[in-house]
Order: C-alpha cells, then sequence, then structure tokens
C-alpha cells in the first residue's frame, strides 16, 4: 500500500567505459546518461541519451502517456556553447488493460537528444562534463516518482575514437524512432459523429495501430480496427469523450510492426455522409 | 490466381469495457448509488439542487499525495462545503491493490488527514468508477444543481507529483465553482486528468 520514496542509491562505478555515465539506481530502474562517441569534437553535433532500465513489470511514459501517467523530463545543465535539442522518443508499447490505457516504455529504453557543442572548448586532452537533472514517474501497479543528477564527461578530441561501447544501444534506439513516412505514402484522416478515420495511402502498408500525440484526440481504451484498401489501410480511431471540436490535424506515431514506426501527421476533414468503412 | 486483399483486423484486443455512455460535460451526469465509509447510501438524485464533486482517490498515489500532504484538498473540501456542495471521494481500488480501503480504515484516513469530504464512497467492484469512466487519482468531476456535469478532468493545471508544483496552479475544480456559482460558463469543462491508473479489479 506504501509508496517507497524514490530515494537513489548512486552506484559507484569502478571504471566507467567510455560514453557511459554512472547509472543511478532506485529500486524500480536505472537510468544513465551515455553517449554515442567516445569523445565530443567541438562544432559537431554529439548524440547523447537517458538510458533507462526498468525492472520487471515497471515502465516509464511517452510524451503523450495516455491515460495516466507523466513522461520523463530533463532539465541540462552543459556547458558554455553546448545546447541540447528536445528528446527523440522512441515509438511507445500500450500498456494497461481495461478502460485504461497508457503508453510508455517497460524493460529498457533509451532516449536519445541530440545536443549542439561550440566550435571552440577547453583545449584538446582536456574533457568536457554533461549534466543532466532527471525526473520521472515508473509504474507497475503502483507508481512511483524519481529524480537523479545524471553526469557524463566525455574527452575533447579532434576525432571520435572507435565507437563507443554504448553504440549499438544507440543504433538499437534509432529503429525504434519513428521516420518520416517513405515516399509515396500520404496521411489523410476525416471526423465522423464518434470516429476518424485514418487513411494511409501507401505500398506495403498493413495493419497498424495509431499512438497519437496529443492527449485527448482518440479514446485510448478503444480498439483500432484496420481495414484494408485498394492501396492502403484505414484505421478507425473513436473519438476521446473529452475532445471539443475538430482538430486540424491528427499527429502521431503509425506503428506497422518491429522496427516499422513512422510519424504521422494527418489533415483531417469532416466525413463526408455514410462513407464509413465496410 | 485472385488476391486476397481483404482483411479487418482488430490491431488491439483489449476489452472495451468502456461504458455504453460515459460522463460527457454538457449532459445528464449518470445516476448513481453508492455506499460511504459509515455505512449510509448514497444517490446522487438526494443531492438534486446542489453542486455535486466527485473526487477519484487513492491514498497511496503520489499524485494524490501531492494533494493531500500538503493540505490542498483538504483545503478544498472545507472551503466548498461549506458554501454548500456536496464533496464526495471515490475509492475503486479493487480489494488487494493499492488504495483499497476498508470502512473504518478510511475513516482513520479521513480523521488523520483532516479531510472533510461531505462523504467518502467505497467503490471496490469499480461500478461507479467505470459509470463515470474515470482513469486516475485524482480525476475531478461537478455536477450542477440540475443534474448536469458540468467539469470533467485534472484537479489542477500541473500534471506532476511534485508538491512544489502547487504554487502556482490553476485549480480547475476551484475555478468551475466559483465560474458556476456566479451564474457564469465554465471556461474550462474539461482537462486531460493526470495520475496514477485507477487500480480497478479488471
Amino acid at each position: 500500500m506504501s509508496i517507497r520514496p524514490g530515494l537513489l542509491t548512486t552506484v559507484m562505478a569502478l571504471a566507467a567505459a567510455p560514453g557511459w555515465g554512472q547509472a543511478a539506481e532506485t529500486e524500480q530502474l536505472s537510468v544513465q546518461l551515455v553517449s554515442d562517441t567516445d569523445s565530443v569534437q567541438p562544432g559537431k553535433p554529439l548524440l547523447v541519451g537517458l538510458r533507462f532500465d526498468m525492472q520487471q513489470q515497471w515502465h516509464i511514459y511517452w510524451r503523450n502517456p495516455g491515460d495516466s501517467g507523466e513522461p520523463p523530463r530533463v532539465r541540462w545543465k552543459l556547458p558554455a556553447g553546448f545546447q541540447a535539442g528536445a528528446i527523440q522518443w522512441p515509438a511507445p508499447e500500450r500498456l494497461g488493460s481495461g478502460s485504461v490505457i497508457d503508453f510508455g516504455y517497460p524493460g529498457s529504453v533509451l532516449l536519445p537528444v541530440q545536443l549542439q557543442t561550440p566550435s571552440t572548448m577547453v583545449a584538446p586532452g582536456g574533457s568536457i562534463t554533461l549534466s543532466a537533472e532527471v525526473s520521472w514517474l515508473v509504474c507497475k501497479d503502483i507508481c512511483v516518482p524519481g529524480e537523479a543528477a545524471l553526469t557524463l564527461t566525455l574527452p575533447v578530441r579532434p576525432a571520435p575514437g572507435p565507437v563507443s561501447a554504448s553504440h549499438a544501444l544507440f543504433q538499437q534506439a534509432g529503429s525504434r524512432l519513428p521516420q518520416p513516412m517513405p515516399a509515396g505514402w500520404r496521411a489523410e484522416a476525416s471526423s465522423g459523429q464518434a470516429v476518424f478515420l485514418l487513411t494511409i495511402h501507401g505500398a506495403g502498408v498493413g495493419p497498424a495501430s495509431f499512438f497519437p500525440l496529443e492527449a485527448d484526440q482518440i479514446d485510448n481504451a478503444a480498439a483500432q480496427t484496420s481495414t484494408a484498401l485498394p492501396d492502403g489501410v484505414q484505421l478507425t480511431l473513436k473519438k476521446s469523450e473529452q475532445l471539443a471540436g475538430t482538430p486540424a490535424r491528427l499527429d502521431g506515431v503509425l506503428n506497422l510492426g518491429p522496427g516499422r514506426a513512422y510519424a504521422v501527421s494527418a489533415p483531417v476533414r469532416a466525413l463526408p455522409e455514410r462513407s464509413a468503412p465496410r | 490466381m485472385k488476391k486476397l486483399v481483404s482483411w479487418s483486423v482488430i490491431v488491439v484486443a483489449a476489452a472495451l469495457v468502456a461504458p455504453a455512455w460515459a460522463a460527457r460535460v454538457g449532459e445528464k451526469a449518470p445516476a448513481f448509488t453508492a455506499t460511504d465509509s459509515n455505512g449510509v447510501k448514497h444517490t446522487l438524485a438526494e443531492d438534486a439542487g446542489k453542486y455535486v464533486v466527485l473526487e477519484w482517490h487513492n491514498n497511496g498515489c503520489p499524485f494524490v499525495r501531492k494533494q493531500y500532504n500538503s493540505g490542498n484538498m483538504q483545503k478544498l473540501q472545507k472551503e466548498w462545503t461549506a458554501r454548500g456542495v456536496v464533496w464526495l471521494t471515490v475509492i475503486s481500488s479493487a480489494p488487494g491493490n493499492q488504495g483499497y480501503l476498508k470502512p473504518a480504515e478510511e475513516n482513520a484516513y479521513l480523521k488523520q488527514m483532516n479531510a472533510v469530504p461531505t462523504a467518502a464512497l467505497l467503490d471496490p467492484t469499480g461500478q461507479l468508477g467505470h459509470l463515470y469512466d474515470a482513469k486516475t487519482t485524482p480525476h475531478m468531476f461537478i455536477i450542477n444543481p440540475s443534474g448536469t456535469l458540468i467539469y470533467n478532468g485534472a484537479i489542477d493545471d500541473q500534471p506532476t507529483p511534485d508538491p512544489a508544483s502547487l504554487a502556482g496552479a490553476k485549480n480547475y475544480v476551484s475555478q468551475a465553482l466559483t465560474e458556476a456559482t456566479a451564474g457564469k460558463p465554465v471556461s474550462v469543462p474539461t482537462s486531460r486528468a493526470y495520475g496514477c491508473s485507477v487500480k480497478y479489479a479488471d
């Protein structure tokens, strides 16, 4: 019944591999700052990430957490001239059952962030330290908030060395990131009284599920029906009870299976009479 | 030779438990009967003519604890019940799940926290929760004196369990009640309820 405070017992890694920051650990997860490369190059973008590793049955949340929950947040403290981009959110999984459905990540997930770096830094041979204050909500049947101050120190070098130990993580994460739709694909949506019909025209489109970026557009718990079209697929999405008016677009992630997630932004028009599928 | 191009797949096989008609703002609030922590039966009908607040609750949820440990929820309960509003705290946690309390335990909790709802409704079957499609704790509903739902959503505009967020938060329940009791339209009649999922039996 009781909530355990998300107290952290920071693990003192003896000698962290290049590209891996120290992990902060709670009873529910461990989180650390990692980088795609083993060093930083002045003026070159630097790809880093927050790696969450959950205990079994625990999950954290996507940017739209769904019916409950809260996405992780990060506040960067960076050396002068560094600038952090937004979190690149991998395609989420559908979590929960019954009338409360959430979107998030069980198991492990890497949330990549691109950093812009200044063209001049400390002298080569020196190093820089990236700091991030990260907070999250981790849930299974109960929820526990947590926070940690993470750091990652990287040497400054004119060129990257052999790939860092965490490079494989970034490759894996890349395959989970929503990609732009393939050339020739087109998304459009129509708005009926109780449903949106989201249509993806394109070769090789199959049964799919849609994850909305915006809360309160679709009913997260309602089943999504995929219907084959000669040139694509049509998803029937029940509207949220909370939706007021018709949104201009349906923005979200279309998931067609492992490694096949696409960013979708479908203009919405009013549904013509009697054009419901089947 | 003929290619089979017709399929129709329910990609998501989750059972659709959503009620036939959920509580929708602007419409009649669903009628209910529920028993409180003192064993007293409550019906929505008996509160006709009054404003009724429904507050979904789970004493272990960090988002609820933000409201209660700070005294914020109790303050709202005190302020609005003093003005004739019926405030019903609802616990839809199933036995064995977080937040489930037996009647005596809930009464002890209310006393310990100095919580002063009109009543705490115990809904271990989740019937009332599903009727209103309550998704989170907290999840707030307001019904006006003629029985129309006028608010469905979050407690405030700070979707985080961080107590520091209470300073400067816009409390949607206070705002809606203030507006409605002054005869004004509710400026934010719905919002995305945030918090822990309601711990239904499922």
